[in-house]
């Protein structure tokens, strides 16, 4: 407890979201790539799986960021703190871009010089592309944290 | 990278007033501390408002708190 109060309230803001981050993505990607596609129980497996990652991140934000407000003085945002955000929305946007244009090469390559993973187009469930956009989105927020978290650090 | 554009005294005006805290000065100015210790470091050049609002928490002109190197 006593480290934790070293640190200021918006640094330990940060690091709770790259956990969260970290804790649902690992739940949720586990689960899915252990669900058979095709199969009879696969929707109700998916949703489970969803519901799940909700209920853990409502959980943990609860009791983490609860946590993280008692322990340290939630502080009305500055200056600073605005520019800071600015540069990582640019840096999370930025790696946004990245990753769908990597995701578009990936499928175009994939479907033009053979097969490098065994899922041709046609396979391209919705449910396949929303997982994958779903991961664009959490490395996207992964990036924009820790430029956060650089930011604070190095100064800007 | 070689020295900021933007020098300050912060650090020296707050112990000459009376040992003023960084909290204190975050106070006055409303800021966060941390916003303080980054100016105080060197690491972030406030804005012009942000700039007065410390001096005025001192109670001295801005150029005895920020001093700017044209780097010549």
């Amino acid at each position: 407890m006593k480290i934790l109060s070293n640190y200021s309230n918006r640094e330990l803001n940060i690091w709770g979201e790259l956990i969260l981050n970290f804790v649902v993505c690992f739940y949720f990607f586990n689960g899915v790539f252990q669900l058979v596609p095709g199969s009879d129980e696969y929707a109700a497996d998916l949703a489970g799986i969803i519901i799940g990652a909700v209920l853990i991140a409502v959980v943990y934000s609860i009791v983490v960021f609860g946590l993280i407000n008692i322990i340290t003085k939630a502080e009305v945002k500055d200056e600073m703190d605005r520019i800071i955000d600015i540069r990582s929305y640019k840096m999370g946007y930025i790696a946004m871009d990245i990753f769908v244009t990597l995701i578009m090469c990936f499928i175009i390559l994939n479907e033009s010089m053979g097969n490098i993973v065994s899922i041709g187009i046609s396979e391209m469930t919705p449910i396949l592309i929303a997982q994958l956009l779903l991961m664009t989105l959490v490395a996207s927020s992964t990036v924009k944290s820790l430029s956060r978290l650089y930011n604070y650090k190095k100064g800007i | 990278m070689g020295k900021p554009a933007i020098t300050n005294n912060v650090r020296r005006l707050r112990f000459d007033a009376d040992e003023m805290t960084q909290a204190d000065l975050a106070a006055k100015a409303d800021v966060t501390r941390q916003t303080i210790i980054a100016i105080e470091g060197g690491k972030y050049s406030p804005s012009l408002e942000l700039a007065f609002k410390i001096a005025h928490a001192f109670g001295v002109p801005l150029e005895s708190v920020f001093q700017y190197q044209d780097g010549e």
